[in-house]
């Protein structure tokens, strides 16, 4: 109870012994007036003095109640902060506060931690929210080696060719050659420290530092292969073999271009790109733009009765014509364009993802412990299937196949 | 330079081999006014028809980088 609530209730009984004390004056008044006995004016004179003094000693038992309570928490107060009270007399300066307490209603706010309390009995076990990539690395060739090697052969048509010959003729001679190529591997590593104490108390803990690990290393992983930069140990993503859209005969030839337009004209330009005559044409299977692009572009695309050009980008998040597969992701940045024929793109898995517990420095005498995640892999596009990816901007594709 | 002839300039380009340097003339997509990108003269040329950029030299094979 606040010393409001106290001095309130202490106000409202005064008022109630006052006004009993007001009535019998008033009724001792009345009763003279209309000639009551002296022996019934001896009562309510009698009656009046009780009240009188029931009132004075009501007075002066709270007065000397508030000023004993106060007075001990006082003294309490001044014993306790005996330390603060003295420094702020030594610096001269400073203050502290005294509020008087009182015997009060037990309510929620009675009950207080008075110590903090253990965080790890209420850390509730989970997952994090990291994005699964995984798919995305579906679209390349991905193999298995368990050597250390992974060599690889491009066969190159050279020159000559076939002929008409007459008889007696000298036939003409054809010829090729090859070139042998050794990737080297890559490898991805991280590690997480634990003490014994905190997989033992938090519920768990070594399941979920486990998973962090593997979900760590699959994005980053699916990350490398389209966006590293395949300088010191990094691998060379997809991306970073993307050349430029080459407008060629496409060049202003387009009227109303839309954003089809713009990923056709890349599959079209990879599909014409040849290293050599008669090579197989290279066929994009896919095409990723940012999912803001992705929203503008094919999800609210409607014609002009206001329905959805392409349905399948609002339902399944994901457009598939023309053996193509536009896709959404966050990664590609918004703009920018990443069309390949991601099937030359090649993943050999040399060392699958594992993880090792295990000890270093004084972690055994100081109960803690590593966990390590690794894997190793090999990456790489033939020098001549590089042609068969492309990393452009939107609008400078478009704008280049764009009639003026 | 007339407007068919920017359009012919384009279209031949489509032979030409190598990368050119292109200066962008105003904000367009993700580039800057002003940014140098290195792109095919068709591409070059079919921009500069669009007056969004202008074709500069030919960039040396030595110098020649994969567009970003």
């Amino acid at each position: 109870m606040t010393p409001e609530e106290i001095q309130k209730l202490l106000d409202t009984k005064f008022k109630s012994l006052n006004d009993k004390f007001i009535q019998v004056q008033q009724d001792l008044a009345d009763a003279r007036k209309d000639g009551a006995s002296a022996e019934e004016l001896g009562k309510l004179v009698i009656s009046v003095k009780a009240q009188g003094t029931a009132l004075d000693d009501f007075i002066e038992m709270q007065k000397e109640k508030v000023v004993n309570s106060v007075t001990k928490q006082f003294n309490d107060f001044l014993i306790e902060n005996k330390e603060q009270l003295s420094n702020i007399k030594k610096n001269k300066q400073g203050t502290i506060e005294f509020i008087p307490k009182a015997v009060g209603a037990i309510s929620t706010g009675s009950g207080v931690d008075a110590e903090d309390p253990n965080p790890n009995i209420n850390t509730k076990p989970g997952s994090f929210g990291l994005r699964n990539d995984n798919d995305l690395l579906n679209l390349m060739s991905v193999t298995s080696t368990s050597t250390n090697s992974a060599p690889y052969t491009e066969w190159v048509p050279k020159d000559g060719n076939y002929a008409f010959v007459s008889e007696g003729g000298e036939k003409p001679q054809i010829d090729f050659k090859w070139e042998n190529r050794y990737p080297s591997p890559k490898k991805i590593a991280a590690y997480e420290i634990l003490t014994e104490e905190a997989v033992t108390d938090v519920t768990r803990l070594r399941s979920i530092a486990e998973s962090y690990l593997r979900q760590k290393h699959d994005l980053f992983k699916v990350s490398a292969t389209f966006f590293a930069d395949g300088s010191g140990e990094f691998p060379l993503g997809a991306t970073e073999y993307g050349r430029i859209f080459v407008a060629g005969d496409m060049a202003l030839g387009v009227d109303n271009t839309n954003f089809m337009d713009v990923v056709n004209a890349c599959v079209t330009d990879i599909y014409t790109t040849q290293n050599f005559t008669d090579e197989i044409e290279y066929m994009a299977n896919v095409a990723m733009i940012n999912p803001v692009d992705f929203y503008l572009e094919l999800v609210s695309a409607k014609d002009e009765r206001g329905l959805p050009l392409y349905p399948q980008a609002g339902l399944f998040n994901t457009v598939t014509i023309g053996g193509i597969t536009i896709k959404p992701w966050s990664k590609i940045p918004a703009g920018k364009i990443f069309v390949a024929d991601m099937k030359k793109y090649n993943l050999v898995n040399y060392i699958p993802f594992s993880i090792r517990v295990g000890w270093i420095n004084d972690q055994f005498i100081t109960n803690q412990f590593t966990i390590l995640g690794e894997s190793r892999f090999f990456q790489y596009v033939k020098n001549l299937d590089q042609n068969a990816f492309i990393y452009d901007d939107i609008a400078t594709i478009k704008t280049a196949i764009t009639v003026v | 330079m007339k407007e068919e002839d920017k359009i012919k300039e384009a279209k031949e380009a489509k032979e030409a081999k190598g990368l050119h340097k292109v200066t962008y003339l105003k904000n367009h997509g993700t580039r800057k006014k002003d940014e140098v990108v290195e792109m095919h003269l068709s591409t070059g040329k079919a921009l500069e028809a669009h007056e969004i950029a202008k074709v500069g030299k030919k960039v040396e094979l030595k110098e020649a980088v994969r567009g970003k």
